[in-house]
């Protein structure tokens, strides 16, 4: 049962972003250098690092996956880096229009969060054509945890080599969060709180939204194998993992294969 | 306070402002998203219940004397 | 895994598919440098980079061939039913992605300092070759693994350079920035130690992950 704490999750969600945001822009005062344009910080920063944790996270699920061999492991770490994909996406733009407005160009390489951030989205764009390209759903998994593992470790050794090779030409106010005066920094945890439950919310929702589709797929194949009538052959071209958990996969697999 | 000495001289605010406004839509426009992309789920998942149980009422109707074999289909000898 | 690694050796020796390949490859890289960047010449941070990115896309041809043949002639099937230890597969297939990336550079760097590289190689030599041992064992490591984890996909040309890429994007951060000092004309020194321990640790962290991860890719 994924949908159990949907509900107040999305209360919560709902609650602290609204806070953040009154927080962003009533409370939090004006930065010297950057001015107003410095509120972006607070969208941007907070979708970087809870991005870039739940790549993590979805490479320590495929660690499960791949220790359990439980198909409902695969398919939150699936969710898991594909949230963060979007997140990523977010954190490009939001940072290309942070660039835009401080340098006036709409990409500067000096910014560490921005260039790890580009080369850990070409990564992770290929998870989906990697898995797209494997038939065997068990078989897909697998690879896709490998992948996952893989890119997990790799996502903190990026950061930091790409942190290693910038040179410090222009102070990096994005980055540097152990000097923030009290009120701004309320509001950016406030903020990093807001934006990492909007995360597990979302992840949330995709995951009860896959698990109903996959339980009416298996009460369909159930409904039309007892009709003895011939299931249509769905030959979803969905990359994304279709099973639960090992007792429906056993159920889905005999009566699939009594269907052909 | 004080003199910003800095090389980025910040922007007045109502140039400021419409950065900022455009990655607060951002992140309005990525829930926005999420949630289109939700109600079409929700539809189609009503849909494919509906005709289940379309599907699940022809079953009984049309084989009920079959599915009471079936029922008792592993009654051992 | 000596008999292993003598195998794939043996094969590449004879049928001569992937060295070759890369080290023409990269002698021809060089050339289009020449040409797209207008230079004669070049050195320190631009050395560095050609240098490297040539090696990378070379290795990267050597990749992509690396599974191929057991992919297709069921060499895979064959090895898993003989009782060995599939890491011995794994180290082997590395320790040829090594050897073919070592005659590459054999190959190029000679062919680099001969065709673009302004200051002489000499000096440099020491530090480079430290400097591309260790890029080259993170190439093997992350190579292999990619090479197995695509080869058994349908899009397996593409696949494979499009995941290998970013995961060697900080090889080349390192590589590159360890050797641009030494191939500087104005006052070569020795690679930056900063950079080589960088390096060697990424290459520990995969090489760690490869050997982790291996066996799940030989299931089946």
């Amino acid at each position: 049962m994924y949908g159990k704490g949907l509900r107040s999750l999305s209360i919560s969600t709902i609650a602290v972003m609204t806070a953040a945001l009154a927080l962003v822009f009533f409370y939090a005062p004006l930065e010297a250098e950057q001015g107003f344009l410095q509120k972006i910080f607070y969208v941007h920063v907070p979708l970087a690092i809870v991005a870039l944790c739940g790549f993590v996270a979805g490479g320590i699920m495929a660690i499960q996956h791949l220790r359990t061999r439980d198909p409902s492991w695969d398919m939150r770490s699936y969710v898991a880096i594909h949230m963060s994909l979007i997140f990523g996406v977010g954190t490009l733009i939001t940072g290309s229009i942070w660039a835009k407005g401080s340098w006036g160009h709409w990409w500067v390489w000096d910014e560490p969060t921005l260039v790890s951030f580009l080369i850990v989205f070409l990564l992770y764009a290929t998870y989906q054509p990697l898995r797209f390209a494997i038939e065997d759903p068990e078989r897909q998994a697998r690879y896709a945890s490998v992948f996952a593992i893989t890119a997990g470790a790799f996502v903190p050794l990026n950061f930091i080599a790409v942190r290693l090779s910038t040179a410090y030409v222009h102070p990096r106010v994005l980055g540097g969060t152990s000097n923030l005066p009290g009120p701004m920094a309320l509001t950016f945890v406030v903020s990093l709180i807001g934006i990492a439950l909007l995360y597990v919310t979302l992840c949330k929702y995709e995951l009860t939204a896959k698990h109903a589709r996959a339980q009416l797929r298996a009460l369909r194949r159930r409904l039309t194998a007892d009709d003895a009538a011939t299931p249509p052959v769905r030959r979803s071209r969905s990359a994304a993992p279709t099973t639960l958990h090992p007792a429906a996969m056993m159920t889905a697999r005999v009566t699939g294969k009594e269907g052909l | 306070m004080g003199v910003a000495l800095a090389d980025l001289p910040a922007l007045p605010l109502h140039e400021a402002g419409k950065y900022v406004a455009a990655a607060y839509v951002v992140l309005f426009a990525l829930v926005l998203i999420y949630v289109a992309i939700m109600a079409i789920r929700l539809s189609r998942i009503e849909r494919e219940l509906g005709e289940l149980l379309e599907l699940s009422e022809n079953t009984v109707a049309s084989a009920p004397p079959d599915r009471e074999l079936a029922g008792q289909g592993s009654t051992p000898l | 895994m000596g008999a292993l690694l003598r195998k794939e050796l043996l094969v590449e020796l004879r049928t001569l598919e992937s060295v070759p390949g890369m080290s023409l490859f990269a002698v021809t890289t060089f050339v289009v440098f020449h040409f797209a960047l207008n230079r004669n010449v070049v050195e320190g941070d631009l050395a560095a980079g050609i240098l490297w990115v040539t090696l990378l896309f070379a290795a990267i041809l050597g990749i992509n061939r690396l599974f191929v043949a057991d992919a297709e002639e069921g060499g895979f099937d064959g090895f898993l039913l003989a009782p060995v230890d599939r890491s011995a597969m794994l180290l082997a297939k590395a320790l040829t992605l090594l050897v073919y990336l070592l005659v590459l550079e054999l190959v190029a760097v000679p062919a680099f300092a001969l065709l673009l590289l302004g200051p002489s190689l000499g000096h440099a030599l020491p530090g480079l070759i430290g400097v591309l041992a260790l890029g080259d064992l993170g190439v093997a490591a992350i190579g292999t693994l990619v090479a197995a984890l695509a080869v058994r996909t349908r899009a397996r040309d593409l696949l494979g350079p499009l995941l290998a890429l970013p995961l060697l994007v900080p090889i080349v951060i390192g590589g590159a920035r360890a050797s641009s000092p030494v191939l500087a004309s104005a006052h070569h020194a020795g690679p930056s130690a900063r950079w080589l321990l960088t390096l060697g640790l990424y290459d520990l962290v995969f090489g760690l992950i490869a050997y982790a991860l291996f066996d799940f890719l030989l299931e089946d």
